[in-house]
């Protein structure tokens, strides 16, 4: 059993580091990772079978890392460590996650380990709609490898057939969620202009009117219009008045 | 972005106004047993106040009757309404409540004395009126009673509620709970690799729980608050390693001025917590203290910003801190304090100025 982990405390690292090594037995030591960001890409090349996450970690917390790897085929079982967050404890003990509360007791730590590697897929299928939490990044998979795109670049969803196509500052991506999960998620940052769009409100450069009555968004930073349906005319009218 | 607090804070408290009706579920088994004996006592009590030897028990019989019919009607009727009742305030919810239970007064005495044949009975107009008119005194009484009962029973219930609340707060605030279990945990894993630093990360921490214990209206000397700062500071830095950086600018003479108790420490804790602990590549936290011409004393707290975006999930437990320390300068300066946030793109600062004082001040200007 390769085991990750991943803290942005060096002391925290070293203690598990530790303690993983006093165990012994089939648990080895895969690599360590300061934040979520590094944890991803760990996980990615190193593979391990199990991975102990903090959950309050600078760039990309705990939470947000689980529900990046929920998208994976074959995602490591995931233990949540943390020193006290209310919140999150209720959403796991409801859920049945594996956590384990820090300073992390040596015989827990054996228990959880234990527990993680016989159930190791599937238990994290629930981490995502339990905390509530919006994330940071948006991932993808090109050609097997995942991708990160943080929520700030991204100018806007757009639903096609099967997939989501998402336009960021760099290119296009498809993800496989739905608009409307992304919708209830980034209320604060994105608005519905159309059945199948979604666009950032920092984005929207202005509304213009074509001469068939129609109306387009247009977009900071590149040339194409968005149409906007009759129904969401006045949201986006809104929120450019807002900004003025 | 420029902002200025100097009193305006929105007080927290932990019930919300006007939340909740008076009265209680009157429909549960309970309350309805309740209802009963107590009805059936004020039946007794009628009938001891008013009736005639020889005739009592025939007079219980009657009044039980009629008590136990307007009283379980009066609990059906506002049961029922009780959804409807919690749209008003509490005083006219009361009020309507009153009205109900006259209006049904009013009208179960007209059947009773419509409908109830009883053998030489007074059927004049007079003993008519006398009825209806004893009925509606002792019923409003009663009501008014009862009303009033439930209403001081529901605010002793609301303020206890509010009070235990608040002092939770107060109690979690002083121990701060993931500072208290993330420096366990540093000590637990220095106990092994340095136990000398792990000697001293216990002394810093036995340092500030005692500061933040001790009563917060207590005037100390600003280096003696400066001192706990550091302690605070240096178990965060064995925690954030490289991450934190820390800056001190202290000008000696304004450090022996007398500051309320824990002042500066919250600040800096904010600076760590949302400055700091958020960027993965870490940063600076400068701390400047000084004492300008007119003998203001000058404390500020400089610390990065970072995206508002990715410090979305951490809570505000920021703006307690700030509006404690701020009501506590208003409390002690008398509004002659200045409590100041300026929030730019990078950077964040608190500044603190606080005017020179003739009776605490040790310079004797």
């Amino acid at each position: 059993m390769n085991v990750l982990i991943v803290d942005d405390e060096p002391l925290a690292r070293e203690r598990l580091v530790a303690m993983l090594n006093e165990l012994g037995g089939d648990y080895t030591l895969a690599g360590e990772a300061a934040n979520g960001i590094e944890a991803l890409e760990q996980i990615a090349s190193l593979q391990p079978d199990i991975v102990l996450l903090d959950i309050h970690m600078p760039a990309m917390g705990g939470i947000e890392v689980a529900r990046h790897l929920v998208q994976q085929a074959a995602s490591p079982a995931v233990i949540f460590t943390t020193a006290y967050d209310e919140y999150a404890l209720a959403a796991f003990e409801a859920q049945a996650v594996g956590y384990l509360l820090k300073p992390v007791d040596a015989e827990q730590l054996a228990r959880s380990l234990h527990t993680a590697s016989i159930l190791q897929e599937g238990q994290l299928k629930e981490v995502d709609t339990a905390t509530g939490t919006k994330r940071s990044f948006i991932s993808f998979r090109l050609r097997g490898d995942m991708q990160l795109v943080p929520i700030s670049d991204v100018r806007y969803f757009r639903a096609e057939q099967k997939y989501v196509e998402m336009r960021h500052s760099d290119g296009i991506a498809l993800i496989e969620e739905s608009l409307k999960s992304l919708e209830d998620e980034f209320a604060e940052q994105f608005v519905r202009i159309h059945r199948n769009a979604l666009v950032a409100k920092k984005a929207v450069a202005g509304l213009e009117r074509d001469s068939l009555g129609r109306s387009h968004v247009r977009l900071f930073g590149c040339d194409e219009r968005l149409d906007v349906s009759r129904r969401h005319v006045s949201e986006v009218r809104q929120l450019l008045k807002s900004r003025s | 972005m420029k902002q200025k607090h100097t009193t305006s804070m929105q007080p927290r408290s932990p019930v919300k106004q006007g939340e909740g009706l008076f009265l209680p579920d009157l429909c549960s088994i309970r309350m309805l047993l309740v209802v009963i004996v107590i009805a059936q006592l004020l039946a007794f009590v009628i009938m001891l106040a008013g009736s005639v030897p020889g005739q009592r028990w025939q007079d219980l019989g009657l009044i039980s009757l009629f008590v136990q019919w307007l009283v379980l009607c009066s609990v059906l009727v506002l049961c029922l309404l009780r959804p409807w009742l919690e749209r008003f305030s509490n005083a006219r919810a009361g009020m309507i409540c009153f009205a109900i239970l006259m209006l049904l007064t009013a009208t179960i005495s007209e059947l009773a004395f419509s409908y109830v044949a009883i053998p030489g009975m007074d059927r004049s107009t007079s003993a008519h009126v006398d009825f209806l008119i004893r009925n509606l005194a002792i019923s409003a009484i009663i009501s008014f009673v009862t009303l009033r009962y439930f209403y001081l029973q529901y605010q002793s219930n609301r303020l206890l509620q509010a009070e235990s609340l608040s002092r939770i707060d107060a109690l979690q605030a002083r121990i701060r709970p993931h500072f208290l279990f993330n420096s366990m945990n540093i000590i637990a894993s220095l106990t092994r690799s340095k136990p000398e630093l792990a000697e001293q990360a216990i002394e810093d921490l036995s340092r500030v729980f005692r500061a933040s214990l001790a009563r917060a209206q207590n005037m100390i000397p600003l280096h003696e608050e400066i001192e706990i700062c550091k302690s605070y500071l240096h178990i965060e830095s064995l925690r954030l390693g490289n991450r934190l950086t820390v800056d001190w600018h202290i000008d000696e003479q304004a450090a022996q001025r007398p500051v309320p108790a824990l002042l500066l420490q919250p600040l800096i804790e904010n600076a760590v917590i949302h400055g700091i602990e958020p960027l993965a590549e870490g940063g600076t936290i400068t701390i400047r203290v000084l004492q300008n011409d007119t003998g203001t004393l000058v404390i500020e707290v400089d610390n990065p910003c970072p995206d508002t975006a990715s410090i979305s999930n951490q809570g505000n437990g920021n703006q307690i801190a700030q509006e404690n320390i701020s009501e506590r300068l208003n409390a002690i300066y008398a509004g002659a304090a200045e409590f100041r946030i300026t929030e730019q793109a990078q950077c964040y600062n608190v500044a603190i100025e606080l005017p020179m004082q003739q009776d605490t001040d040790g310079s004797g200007k």
